[in-house]
Protein backbone atom coordinates (compact mmCIF):
# COMPACT_ATOMS: atom_id res chain seq x y z
CA UNK A 1 0.00 0.00 0.00
CA UNK A 2 2.97 2.47 0.29
CA UNK A 3 4.34 2.15 -2.88
CA UNK A 4 0.76 2.89 -4.38
CA UNK A 5 0.47 5.69 -2.32
CA UNK A 6 3.77 6.82 -2.91
CA UNK A 7 3.91 5.80 -6.65
CA UNK A 8 0.64 8.74 -6.53
CA UNK A 9 1.84 11.24 -4.65
CA UNK A 10 5.26 11.47 -7.04
CA UNK A 11 2.19 11.09 -10.15
CA UNK A 12 0.95 13.92 -8.55
CA UNK A 13 3.79 16.15 -8.13
CA UNK A 14 4.94 15.38 -11.18
CA UNK A 15 1.30 16.56 -12.69
CA UNK A 16 1.33 19.52 -11.31
CA UNK A 17 4.76 20.69 -12.04
CA UNK A 18 4.64 19.34 -15.46
CA UNK A 19 1.02 20.92 -15.97
CA UNK A 20 2.15 24.29 -15.15
CA UNK A 21 5.46 24.14 -17.62
CA UNK A 22 3.03 22.34 -20.41
CA UNK A 23 0.51 24.98 -19.64
CA UNK A 24 2.74 28.10 -20.32
CA UNK A 25 4.71 26.91 -23.12
CA UNK A 26 1.49 25.22 -24.71
CA UNK A 27 -1.70 27.31 -23.86
CA UNK A 28 -3.80 26.13 -26.29
CA UNK A 29 -3.94 22.51 -26.08
CA UNK A 30 -7.73 21.63 -26.70
CA UNK A 31 -8.45 18.61 -24.31
CA UNK A 32 -8.15 18.58 -20.42
CA UNK A 33 -6.90 15.06 -21.58
CA UNK A 34 -4.18 16.82 -24.03
CA UNK A 35 -2.97 19.32 -20.79
CA UNK A 36 -2.94 15.87 -18.34
CA UNK A 37 -1.02 13.97 -20.53
CA UNK A 38 1.38 16.38 -21.81
CA UNK A 39 1.86 17.97 -18.68
CA UNK A 40 2.65 14.49 -17.15
CA UNK A 41 5.63 14.03 -19.82
CA UNK A 42 6.36 17.51 -19.38
CA UNK A 43 6.86 16.65 -15.73
CA UNK A 44 8.47 13.20 -16.04
CA UNK A 45 11.24 15.18 -18.88
CA UNK A 46 11.84 17.88 -15.80
CA UNK A 47 12.16 14.89 -13.26
CA UNK A 48 14.35 13.27 -14.70
CA UNK A 49 16.69 16.43 -15.75
CA UNK A 50 16.30 17.09 -11.89
CA UNK A 51 17.41 14.02 -10.74
CA UNK A 52 20.22 13.94 -12.96
CA UNK A 53 21.59 17.43 -11.95
CA UNK A 54 21.45 16.13 -8.23
CA UNK A 55 23.62 13.77 -9.30
CA UNK A 56 25.96 16.05 -10.81
CA UNK A 57 26.00 18.28 -8.03
CA UNK A 58 26.45 15.31 -5.74
CA UNK A 59 23.40 15.74 -3.88
CA UNK A 60 21.17 12.29 -2.58
CA UNK A 61 17.76 12.13 -4.04
CA UNK A 62 16.00 11.58 -1.03
CA UNK A 63 17.06 15.10 -0.20
CA UNK A 64 16.77 16.95 -3.40
CA UNK A 65 13.87 14.82 -4.86
CA UNK A 66 11.51 17.15 -2.45
CA UNK A 67 12.38 20.24 -3.81
CA UNK A 68 11.10 18.79 -7.44
CA UNK A 69 7.10 20.07 -6.77
CA UNK A 70 9.00 23.82 -6.67
CA UNK A 71 9.54 24.17 -10.02
CA UNK A 72 5.36 24.33 -10.14
CA UNK A 73 6.23 27.80 -8.97
CA UNK A 74 9.12 28.70 -10.95
CA UNK A 75 8.98 32.17 -12.02
CA UNK A 76 8.81 30.76 -15.69
CA UNK A 77 5.50 28.56 -15.08
CA UNK A 78 2.81 30.89 -13.99
CA UNK A 79 0.21 31.04 -16.03
CA UNK A 80 -0.06 34.00 -17.67
CA UNK A 81 -2.91 35.36 -18.74
CA UNK A 82 -1.98 36.94 -21.68
CA UNK A 83 -0.78 33.50 -23.19
CA UNK A 84 -3.82 31.37 -21.58
CA UNK A 85 -6.23 30.07 -24.51
CA UNK A 86 -9.75 30.94 -24.77
CA UNK A 87 -11.88 28.16 -23.41
CA UNK A 88 -13.09 26.19 -25.91
CA UNK A 89 -15.55 23.53 -25.74
CA UNK A 90 -13.64 20.67 -25.46
CA UNK A 91 -11.18 22.28 -22.94
CA UNK A 92 -13.36 19.78 -20.28
CA UNK A 93 -12.98 16.07 -19.76
CA UNK A 94 -16.63 15.70 -21.79
CA UNK A 95 -19.51 13.65 -20.42
CA UNK A 96 -19.09 10.39 -19.39
CA UNK A 97 -20.17 7.10 -20.60
CA UNK A 98 -20.38 3.55 -20.53
CA UNK A 99 -17.01 3.68 -22.47
CA UNK A 100 -15.28 5.42 -19.69
CA UNK A 101 -16.55 2.76 -17.14
CA UNK A 102 -15.58 -0.26 -19.49
CA UNK A 103 -11.83 1.78 -20.20
CA UNK A 104 -11.61 2.61 -15.55
CA UNK A 105 -12.74 -1.12 -15.42
CA UNK A 106 -9.92 -2.43 -17.59
CA UNK A 107 -7.40 -0.38 -15.93
CA UNK A 108 -8.87 -1.52 -12.38
CA UNK A 109 -8.38 -5.07 -13.69
CA UNK A 110 -4.40 -4.50 -14.98
CA UNK A 111 -3.98 -2.56 -11.48
CA UNK A 112 -5.14 -5.64 -9.88
CA UNK A 113 -2.83 -8.00 -11.85
CA UNK A 114 0.02 -5.84 -11.15
CA UNK A 115 -0.38 -5.62 -7.45
CA UNK A 116 -0.29 -9.47 -7.34
CA UNK A 117 2.89 -9.14 -9.96
CA UNK A 118 1.36 -12.20 -12.08
CA UNK A 119 2.13 -9.84 -14.88
CA UNK A 120 5.76 -8.47 -14.51
CA UNK A 121 7.98 -7.82 -17.25
CA UNK A 122 10.73 -10.64 -17.43
CA UNK A 123 13.39 -7.69 -17.76
CA UNK A 124 12.35 -5.93 -14.71
CA UNK A 125 14.17 -8.77 -12.85
CA UNK A 126 16.83 -8.85 -15.32
CA UNK A 127 18.05 -5.20 -15.15
CA UNK A 128 15.64 -2.74 -14.75
CA UNK A 129 14.87 -3.55 -11.23
CA UNK A 130 18.34 -4.41 -10.56
CA UNK A 131 19.90 -1.09 -11.63
CA UNK A 132 16.44 0.78 -9.69
CA UNK A 133 17.74 -1.12 -6.76
CA UNK A 134 21.54 -0.21 -6.75
CA UNK A 135 20.07 3.47 -7.64
CA UNK A 136 17.82 2.85 -4.34
CA UNK A 137 20.82 1.47 -1.82
CA UNK A 138 23.25 4.28 -3.81
CA UNK A 139 20.56 7.48 -3.73
CA UNK A 140 21.84 8.39 -6.33
CA UNK A 141 22.78 6.83 -9.60
CA UNK A 142 25.22 3.77 -9.03
CA UNK A 143 28.07 4.37 -11.70
CA UNK A 144 30.43 1.83 -10.31
CA UNK A 145 27.39 -1.06 -11.21
CA UNK A 146 26.84 0.49 -14.52
CA UNK A 147 30.55 0.59 -15.18
CA UNK A 148 31.65 -2.78 -13.72
CA UNK A 149 32.82 -4.76 -16.88
CA UNK A 150 31.14 -8.11 -15.26
CA UNK A 151 27.57 -6.29 -15.84
CA UNK A 152 27.08 -5.74 -18.83
CA UNK A 153 24.00 -8.24 -19.46
CA UNK A 154 22.09 -5.19 -17.38
CA UNK A 155 22.37 -2.73 -20.65
CA UNK A 156 24.51 -0.13 -18.65
CA UNK A 157 24.20 2.08 -21.46
CA UNK A 158 20.03 2.58 -21.70
CA UNK A 159 18.84 5.59 -21.03
CA UNK A 160 17.78 5.30 -16.89
CA UNK A 161 14.91 7.35 -16.66
CA UNK A 162 12.77 4.59 -15.44
CA UNK A 163 15.48 3.02 -12.87
CA UNK A 164 15.45 6.58 -11.56
CA UNK A 165 11.97 7.04 -11.09
CA UNK A 166 11.35 3.26 -9.97
CA UNK A 167 14.54 4.22 -7.27
CA UNK A 168 13.02 7.75 -6.27
CA UNK A 169 9.80 5.76 -5.43
CA UNK A 170 11.42 3.26 -3.40
CA UNK A 171 13.15 6.08 -1.41
CA UNK A 172 10.22 8.75 -0.94
CA UNK A 173 8.55 5.62 0.50
CA UNK A 174 11.25 4.39 2.52
CA UNK A 175 11.56 0.94 0.90
CA UNK A 176 12.15 -0.48 -2.29
CA UNK A 177 10.01 -3.51 -3.65
CA UNK A 178 8.69 -4.52 -7.18
CA UNK A 179 5.47 -2.38 -6.02
CA UNK A 180 7.49 0.49 -5.94
CA UNK A 181 7.90 -0.03 -9.53
CA UNK A 182 5.24 -1.68 -11.41
CA UNK A 183 2.27 0.79 -9.98
CA UNK A 184 3.88 3.14 -12.87
CA UNK A 185 2.76 0.90 -15.69
CA UNK A 186 -0.37 1.27 -14.80
CA UNK A 187 -0.16 4.92 -14.71
CA UNK A 188 1.22 4.31 -18.16
CA UNK A 189 -1.87 2.71 -19.10
CA UNK A 190 -3.85 5.52 -17.67
CA UNK A 191 -2.39 8.31 -19.63
CA UNK A 192 -2.31 6.34 -22.86
CA UNK A 193 -5.79 5.85 -22.32
CA UNK A 194 -6.36 9.47 -21.86
CA UNK A 195 -4.09 10.59 -24.46
CA UNK A 196 -6.29 8.38 -27.21
CA UNK A 197 -9.32 10.05 -25.91
CA UNK A 198 -8.47 13.36 -25.44
CA UNK A 199 -6.91 13.21 -29.61
CA UNK A 200 -9.88 11.26 -30.99
CA UNK A 201 -12.28 14.52 -28.35
CA UNK A 202 -9.77 17.27 -30.17
CA UNK A 203 -11.28 15.53 -33.66
CA UNK A 204 -14.43 16.27 -32.63
CA UNK A 205 -15.17 12.49 -34.32
CA UNK A 206 -18.62 10.73 -33.73
CA UNK A 207 -19.22 10.03 -30.09
CA UNK A 208 -20.18 6.47 -30.86
CA UNK A 209 -16.43 6.24 -32.41
CA UNK A 210 -14.94 8.28 -29.50
CA UNK A 211 -15.96 5.58 -27.63
CA UNK A 212 -15.37 2.66 -29.58
CA UNK A 213 -11.88 3.91 -29.94
CA UNK A 214 -11.53 4.07 -26.34
CA UNK A 215 -13.11 0.51 -26.09
CA UNK A 216 -11.12 -1.07 -28.30
CA UNK A 217 -7.48 0.52 -27.31
CA UNK A 218 -7.20 0.26 -24.12
CA UNK A 219 -8.75 -3.62 -24.61
CA UNK A 220 -5.92 -4.34 -26.76
CA UNK A 221 -3.23 -2.11 -24.49
CA UNK A 222 -4.44 -4.35 -21.41
CA UNK A 223 -4.79 -7.50 -23.19
CA UNK A 224 -1.44 -7.78 -24.52
CA UNK A 225 0.19 -5.72 -21.36
CA UNK A 226 -1.39 -8.68 -19.23
CA UNK A 227 -0.76 -11.62 -21.44
CA UNK A 228 2.94 -10.39 -22.39
CA UNK A 229 3.81 -9.06 -18.69
CA UNK A 230 4.62 -5.43 -19.58
CA UNK A 231 4.53 -4.77 -15.87
CA UNK A 232 7.99 -2.81 -14.70
CA UNK A 233 9.15 -2.83 -18.28
CA UNK A 234 10.01 0.41 -20.28
CA UNK A 235 8.35 -0.57 -23.58
CA UNK A 236 5.27 1.06 -22.22
CA UNK A 237 6.97 4.39 -21.82
CA UNK A 238 7.65 4.15 -25.73
CA UNK A 239 3.68 3.05 -26.40
CA UNK A 240 2.88 5.91 -24.17
CA UNK A 241 5.09 8.60 -26.28
CA UNK A 242 3.96 7.09 -29.66
CA UNK A 243 0.18 8.03 -28.53
CA UNK A 244 0.86 11.27 -27.34
CA UNK A 245 3.07 11.99 -30.56
CA UNK A 246 0.42 10.55 -32.62
CA UNK A 247 -2.12 13.10 -31.08
CA UNK A 248 -0.12 15.82 -31.82
CA UNK A 249 0.23 14.82 -35.10
CA UNK A 250 -3.01 14.70 -36.14
CA UNK A 251 -4.16 17.68 -34.10
CA UNK A 252 -4.29 20.80 -35.83
CA UNK A 253 -0.80 22.80 -35.96
CA UNK A 254 -0.88 25.56 -33.46
CA UNK A 255 1.19 28.05 -31.74
CA UNK A 256 3.34 26.46 -28.94
CA UNK A 257 2.77 23.14 -30.54
CA UNK A 258 6.88 22.55 -30.72
CA UNK A 259 7.18 22.68 -26.99
CA UNK A 260 4.80 19.73 -26.70
CA UNK A 261 6.34 17.72 -29.21
CA UNK A 262 9.68 18.39 -27.64
CA UNK A 263 8.49 17.23 -24.57
CA UNK A 264 6.64 13.87 -26.42
CA UNK A 265 10.57 13.37 -27.69
CA UNK A 266 12.17 14.44 -24.74
CA UNK A 267 10.19 11.87 -22.86
CA UNK A 268 10.72 8.75 -25.72
CA UNK A 269 14.39 9.56 -25.87
CA UNK A 270 14.84 9.45 -21.90
CA UNK A 271 13.17 6.57 -21.56
CA UNK A 272 14.73 3.86 -23.88
CA UNK A 273 17.25 3.60 -26.78
CA UNK A 274 14.27 3.15 -29.26
CA UNK A 275 12.74 6.22 -28.14
CA UNK A 276 15.92 7.93 -29.46
CA UNK A 277 15.21 7.47 -33.44
CA UNK A 278 11.59 8.28 -32.31
CA UNK A 279 12.11 11.57 -30.91
CA UNK A 280 13.85 12.19 -33.89
CA UNK A 281 11.51 11.07 -36.20
CA UNK A 282 8.77 13.30 -34.41
CA UNK A 283 11.13 16.55 -34.76
CA UNK A 284 11.31 15.74 -38.70
CA UNK A 285 7.57 14.55 -39.09
CA UNK A 286 6.13 17.87 -36.91
CA UNK A 287 8.79 20.18 -38.73
CA UNK A 288 7.86 18.89 -42.34
CA UNK A 289 4.23 18.96 -41.36
CA UNK A 290 4.89 22.65 -40.05
CA UNK A 291 6.97 23.08 -43.38
CA UNK A 292 3.69 22.24 -45.80
CA UNK A 293 1.62 25.38 -43.68
CA UNK A 294 2.48 27.74 -45.87
CA UNK A 295 4.39 29.02 -42.72
CA UNK A 296 7.61 31.40 -43.60
CA UNK A 297 10.66 28.74 -43.39
CA UNK A 298 12.39 31.41 -40.34
CA UNK A 299 9.16 30.72 -38.35
CA UNK A 300 9.36 27.06 -39.47
CA UNK A 301 12.86 27.13 -38.28
CA UNK A 302 12.57 28.73 -34.96
CA UNK A 303 10.19 26.36 -34.33
CA UNK A 304 11.74 22.86 -35.32
CA UNK A 305 14.75 24.64 -33.06
CA UNK A 306 12.07 24.90 -29.89
CA UNK A 307 10.78 21.67 -30.69
CA UNK A 308 14.28 20.18 -30.30
CA UNK A 309 15.87 21.85 -27.09
CA UNK A 310 14.40 19.44 -24.90
CA UNK A 311 14.92 16.30 -26.56
CA UNK A 312 18.85 17.39 -27.24
CA UNK A 313 19.21 18.42 -23.57
CA UNK A 314 18.01 14.96 -22.90
CA UNK A 315 19.84 12.96 -25.42
CA UNK A 316 23.15 14.94 -24.86
CA UNK A 317 22.98 14.32 -21.26
CA UNK A 318 22.30 10.49 -22.00
CA UNK A 319 25.47 10.11 -24.32
CA UNK A 320 27.81 12.26 -22.50
CA UNK A 321 27.12 9.52 -19.55
CA UNK A 322 27.76 6.79 -21.14
CA UNK A 323 31.11 8.33 -23.22
CA UNK A 324 32.13 9.32 -19.70
CA UNK A 325 31.47 5.75 -18.30
CA UNK A 326 32.35 4.00 -21.25
CA UNK A 327 29.28 2.33 -21.07
CA UNK A 328 27.85 1.89 -25.14
CA UNK A 329 28.45 -1.76 -25.74
CA UNK A 330 29.86 -3.00 -28.90
CA UNK A 331 26.18 -5.47 -29.07
CA UNK A 332 24.14 -3.15 -29.74
CA UNK A 333 24.90 -2.43 -33.06
CA UNK A 334 26.69 -4.52 -35.83
CA UNK A 335 27.46 -4.59 -40.12
CA UNK A 336 24.22 -4.26 -42.21
CA UNK A 337 23.18 -7.14 -43.47
CA UNK A 338 20.96 -7.28 -46.16
CA UNK A 339 21.03 -11.35 -47.07
CA UNK A 340 19.70 -11.28 -43.80
CA UNK A 341 16.01 -10.25 -45.06
CA UNK A 342 14.16 -13.46 -45.59
CA UNK A 343 15.22 -15.08 -42.28
CA UNK A 344 14.38 -12.09 -40.22
CA UNK A 345 10.80 -11.46 -42.00
CA UNK A 346 10.02 -15.51 -41.93
CA UNK A 347 10.64 -15.24 -37.95
CA UNK A 348 8.52 -11.57 -38.04
CA UNK A 349 6.01 -13.58 -39.52
CA UNK A 350 5.89 -16.00 -36.52
CA UNK A 351 6.69 -13.78 -33.36
CA UNK A 352 3.83 -11.41 -35.20
CA UNK A 353 1.43 -13.95 -34.82
CA UNK A 354 2.02 -14.59 -31.25
CA UNK A 355 -1.19 -15.70 -29.15
CA UNK A 356 -0.87 -12.55 -26.75
CA UNK A 357 -2.42 -10.18 -29.78
CA UNK A 358 -4.96 -12.35 -30.74
CA UNK A 359 -4.58 -11.45 -34.87
CA UNK A 360 -4.28 -7.66 -34.23
CA UNK A 361 -0.67 -8.03 -35.35
CA UNK A 362 -2.75 -7.19 -38.91
CA UNK A 363 -3.27 -3.92 -38.47
CA UNK A 364 -0.03 -2.83 -39.08
CA UNK A 365 -0.55 -3.71 -42.77
CA UNK A 366 -3.31 -0.85 -42.62
CA UNK A 367 0.02 1.70 -42.13
CA UNK A 368 0.35 2.21 -46.42
CA UNK A 369 -3.99 2.98 -46.18
CA UNK A 370 -3.15 5.50 -43.29
CA UNK A 371 0.04 6.99 -45.11
CA UNK A 372 -2.59 8.07 -47.61
CA UNK A 373 -5.13 9.25 -45.78
CA UNK A 374 -4.36 13.00 -44.87
CA UNK A 375 -5.36 13.59 -41.78
CA UNK A 376 -3.05 10.12 -40.66
CA UNK A 377 -0.24 10.61 -42.95
CA UNK A 378 2.45 12.21 -40.71
CA UNK A 379 1.35 10.02 -37.78
CA UNK A 380 1.45 7.28 -40.02
CA UNK A 381 5.05 7.65 -41.39
CA UNK A 382 5.96 7.90 -37.71
CA UNK A 383 4.60 4.43 -37.13
CA UNK A 384 6.45 3.38 -39.77
CA UNK A 385 9.90 4.69 -39.57
CA UNK A 386 9.89 3.53 -36.39
CA UNK A 387 8.75 0.19 -37.59
CA UNK A 388 11.36 0.08 -39.94
CA UNK A 389 14.33 1.40 -37.72
CA UNK A 390 13.32 -1.90 -35.66
CA UNK A 391 13.92 -3.97 -38.84
CA UNK A 392 16.99 -2.07 -39.81
CA UNK A 393 18.46 -3.23 -35.99
CA UNK A 394 17.45 -6.86 -36.64
CA UNK A 395 19.26 -6.64 -40.12
CA UNK A 396 22.37 -5.23 -38.48
CA UNK A 397 22.78 -6.98 -34.91
CA UNK A 398 25.93 -8.79 -34.47
CA UNK A 399 23.97 -11.53 -31.86
CA UNK A 400 21.79 -14.34 -33.34
CA UNK A 401 18.71 -12.01 -35.11
CA UNK A 402 16.18 -14.94 -34.95
CA UNK A 403 16.19 -15.17 -30.95
CA UNK A 404 16.32 -11.50 -31.23
CA UNK A 405 13.06 -11.23 -33.43
CA UNK A 406 11.25 -14.12 -31.37
CA UNK A 407 11.71 -12.37 -28.40
CA UNK A 408 11.73 -8.67 -29.14
CA UNK A 409 8.82 -8.16 -31.90
CA UNK A 410 5.83 -8.81 -30.08
CA UNK A 411 6.67 -6.47 -27.53
CA UNK A 412 8.27 -3.69 -30.11
CA UNK A 413 4.72 -4.30 -32.21
CA UNK A 414 3.33 -3.07 -28.43
CA UNK A 415 5.13 0.72 -29.11
CA UNK A 416 2.98 0.79 -32.42
CA UNK A 417 -0.15 -0.96 -32.07
CA UNK A 418 -2.22 1.03 -29.51
CA UNK A 419 -1.34 4.26 -32.08
CA UNK A 420 -2.20 2.62 -35.46
CA UNK A 421 -5.42 1.88 -33.56
CA UNK A 422 -5.84 5.32 -32.57
CA UNK A 423 -5.13 6.48 -36.23
CA UNK A 424 -7.95 3.32 -37.60
CA UNK A 425 -10.56 5.31 -35.18
CA UNK A 426 -9.39 9.08 -36.70
CA UNK A 427 -9.59 7.64 -40.39
CA UNK A 428 -13.06 5.99 -39.85
CA UNK A 429 -14.25 9.43 -38.49
CA UNK A 430 -13.09 11.27 -41.55
CA UNK A 431 -14.56 8.30 -43.83
CA UNK A 432 -17.90 7.97 -42.44
CA UNK A 433 -18.76 11.75 -41.55
CA UNK A 434 -17.10 13.40 -43.95
CA UNK A 435 -16.85 17.07 -42.78
CA UNK A 436 -14.57 20.04 -41.36
CA UNK A 437 -12.34 17.59 -38.96
CA UNK A 438 -10.12 20.69 -38.56
CA UNK A 439 -7.23 22.14 -39.62
CA UNK A 440 -4.87 19.35 -41.64
CA UNK A 441 -7.84 17.26 -42.88
CA UNK A 442 -9.45 20.53 -44.23
CA UNK A 443 -6.24 20.17 -46.23
CA UNK A 444 -5.01 23.81 -45.99
CA UNK B 1 -16.77 -2.07 -38.25
CA UNK B 2 -16.81 -0.17 -34.99
CA UNK B 3 -19.06 -2.76 -33.44
CA UNK B 4 -17.22 -5.25 -34.18
CA UNK B 5 -13.32 -3.78 -33.72
CA UNK B 6 -14.91 -3.37 -30.04
CA UNK B 7 -15.96 -7.05 -29.50
CA UNK B 8 -12.92 -8.64 -30.91
CA UNK B 9 -10.73 -6.30 -28.37
CA UNK B 10 -12.95 -7.19 -25.52
CA UNK B 11 -13.53 -10.68 -26.64
CA UNK B 12 -9.43 -11.08 -26.38
CA UNK B 13 -8.88 -9.12 -23.81
CA UNK B 14 -11.69 -11.66 -22.04
CA UNK B 15 -9.35 -14.83 -23.18
CA UNK B 16 -6.16 -12.75 -22.06
CA UNK B 17 -6.93 -12.51 -18.64
CA UNK B 18 -8.68 -15.61 -18.48
CA UNK B 19 -5.44 -17.16 -19.90
CA UNK B 20 -3.07 -15.15 -17.42
CA UNK B 21 -5.29 -16.19 -14.25
CA UNK B 22 -4.80 -20.22 -15.71
CA UNK B 23 -1.73 -19.82 -15.30
CA UNK B 24 -1.09 -18.07 -12.59
CA UNK B 25 -2.83 -20.85 -10.96
CA UNK B 26 -1.25 -23.73 -12.53
CA UNK B 27 2.26 -22.01 -11.92
CA UNK B 28 3.99 -24.55 -14.60
CA UNK B 29 7.29 -22.80 -14.47
CA UNK B 30 9.95 -25.78 -14.56
CA UNK B 31 12.95 -25.64 -11.60
CA UNK B 32 15.25 -26.39 -14.53
CA UNK B 33 13.90 -23.76 -16.90
CA UNK B 34 14.27 -20.39 -14.82
CA UNK B 35 14.28 -17.91 -18.22
CA UNK B 36 10.63 -18.63 -18.14
CA UNK B 37 9.65 -18.36 -14.02
CA UNK B 38 8.04 -14.92 -13.16
CA UNK B 39 8.11 -13.13 -10.36
CA UNK B 40 5.23 -14.27 -8.72
CA UNK B 41 5.65 -18.26 -9.81
CA UNK B 42 6.63 -20.54 -6.86
CA UNK B 43 10.18 -21.32 -8.05
CA UNK B 44 11.22 -17.76 -7.14
CA UNK B 45 9.77 -18.00 -3.90
CA UNK B 46 11.91 -21.34 -3.40
CA UNK B 47 15.10 -19.26 -3.78
CA UNK B 48 14.20 -16.51 -1.44
CA UNK B 49 14.78 -18.29 1.86
CA UNK B 50 18.48 -18.63 0.74
CA UNK B 51 18.78 -15.28 -0.23
CA UNK B 52 17.37 -14.19 3.14
CA UNK B 53 20.22 -15.88 4.86
CA UNK B 54 23.22 -14.87 2.40
CA UNK B 55 22.07 -11.03 3.08
CA UNK B 56 22.11 -11.77 6.37
CA UNK B 57 25.29 -13.42 6.68
CA UNK B 58 27.37 -11.26 4.12
CA UNK B 59 28.27 -7.46 4.65
CA UNK B 60 27.08 -5.10 1.33
CA UNK B 61 29.18 -5.21 -2.02
CA UNK B 62 30.81 -8.15 -1.20
CA UNK B 63 31.84 -10.15 -4.65
CA UNK B 64 29.70 -13.66 -5.30
CA UNK B 65 29.42 -15.67 -7.93
CA UNK B 66 26.93 -18.75 -8.64
CA UNK B 67 26.97 -22.06 -9.57
CA UNK B 68 24.50 -24.58 -10.65
CA UNK B 69 23.69 -27.37 -11.96
CA UNK B 70 21.44 -26.25 -15.03
CA UNK B 71 22.53 -26.09 -18.34
CA UNK B 72 24.79 -22.87 -19.64
CA UNK B 73 21.95 -20.72 -20.66
CA UNK B 74 19.50 -21.19 -18.33
CA UNK B 75 21.98 -21.27 -15.58
CA UNK B 76 22.73 -17.86 -16.85
CA UNK B 77 19.13 -16.81 -15.94
CA UNK B 78 19.30 -18.45 -12.40
CA UNK B 79 22.07 -15.85 -12.03
CA UNK B 80 19.88 -13.19 -12.79
CA UNK B 81 17.44 -14.28 -10.21
CA UNK B 82 19.82 -14.31 -7.08
CA UNK B 83 21.12 -11.04 -8.50
CA UNK B 84 17.85 -9.77 -8.36
CA UNK B 85 16.96 -11.01 -5.03
CA UNK B 86 20.57 -9.66 -3.73
CA UNK B 87 21.06 -6.59 -5.40
CA UNK B 88 23.09 -5.23 -2.00
CA UNK B 89 25.84 -7.66 -3.27
CA UNK B 90 28.26 -7.86 -6.17
CA UNK B 91 26.37 -10.73 -7.90
CA UNK B 92 28.14 -11.85 -11.01
CA UNK B 93 26.67 -13.79 -13.97
CA UNK B 94 28.91 -13.19 -16.50
CA UNK B 95 29.89 -17.11 -16.48
CA UNK B 96 33.08 -16.73 -15.54
CA UNK B 97 35.02 -19.86 -14.05
CA UNK B 98 38.57 -17.96 -13.78
CA UNK B 99 37.55 -15.40 -11.42
CA UNK B 100 37.83 -17.32 -8.08
CA UNK B 101 40.68 -15.41 -7.10
CA UNK B 102 38.50 -12.34 -7.22
CA UNK B 103 35.57 -14.02 -6.03
CA UNK B 104 35.20 -14.41 -2.23
CA UNK B 105 31.60 -16.46 -2.00
CA UNK B 106 29.78 -18.39 -4.17
CA UNK B 107 26.02 -19.48 -3.96
CA UNK B 108 25.85 -22.83 -5.19
CA UNK B 109 22.01 -23.85 -6.67
CA UNK B 110 20.89 -27.24 -6.60
CA UNK B 111 23.09 -29.92 -6.31
CA UNK B 112 26.61 -28.08 -7.73
CA UNK B 113 27.53 -28.23 -4.33
CA UNK B 114 30.78 -26.45 -3.25
CA UNK B 115 34.24 -26.28 -5.23
CA UNK B 116 36.51 -28.31 -3.37
CA UNK B 117 37.87 -25.28 -2.15
CA UNK B 118 34.82 -23.95 -1.36
CA UNK B 119 34.44 -23.97 2.85
CA UNK B 120 30.87 -24.24 3.25
CA UNK B 121 29.27 -21.68 5.20
CA UNK B 122 25.61 -22.26 5.57
CA UNK B 123 22.65 -23.94 3.53
CA UNK B 124 19.39 -22.66 3.51
CA UNK B 125 16.37 -23.47 1.36
CA UNK B 126 17.43 -24.39 -2.60
CA UNK B 127 21.12 -23.72 -2.04
CA UNK B 128 23.66 -22.96 -0.09
CA UNK B 129 27.20 -20.26 0.42
CA UNK B 130 30.63 -21.41 0.19
CA UNK B 131 33.46 -19.46 1.05
CA UNK B 132 37.14 -19.20 -1.22
CA UNK B 133 40.19 -18.67 0.87
CA UNK B 134 40.11 -17.07 4.01
CA UNK B 135 36.86 -15.96 3.59
CA UNK B 136 33.75 -17.48 3.50
CA UNK B 137 31.49 -19.51 0.49
CA UNK B 138 27.72 -19.79 -0.44
CA UNK B 139 26.45 -23.15 -1.41
CA UNK B 140 23.07 -25.31 -1.39
CA UNK B 141 21.06 -28.06 -1.43
CA UNK B 142 19.42 -30.44 -4.09
CA UNK B 143 16.37 -29.10 -6.02
CA UNK B 144 13.58 -30.75 -4.62
CA UNK B 145 11.91 -33.12 -7.38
Amino acid sequence: MTALITTIAILGAVMLVGYRWATWLDPRMPTLEARLVLGTLWGFVLLHLWLRGLDLVGVPWSLGAYIFPALAWWPGPRPRRDREAPAEPAARLGGWSPSDGVAIALIAVYTVFTQRLWNVHPDFVYHWGPKASRFFLADGIDHGYLAAPWNTHIHPDYPIFLPSLYALTGLVGRAFTAHAAVYWSVAFLSLSVLACRGALRDLQAPVWLVHGGLIVITSAATMFATGYLQAGGADWLITLAMVAGTGLLIAPPRAGQAWSIGAVAAFAAAAKIEGVPLAAFLLVGFTIRLSTTGLRPAVVLRAALRASSLPAVVIGLWLLRVARHGLFQASNTGPFDGQRLGLVLETLGSAWWTPNWHGMSAIVFLLPVLLIARTTRFAAALAALQGLTYLFIYLSTPVDPVALVLTTAPRLLFHLLPAIWLMIFVALAVVVEPRDYGWWACGR
Amino acid sequence: MCAAFAAWSVGACALELYRSLWLVAADPWAADAPSTWRLSSSQVSRLEPLAEAVRARLPAETPVTVSSVLRPGEAFFECLWVAYLLPELRVRCDGSTTAASQETFRVALGASGPAEDCRPVLRAGVGSLCAYGSTIGLVAADLPP
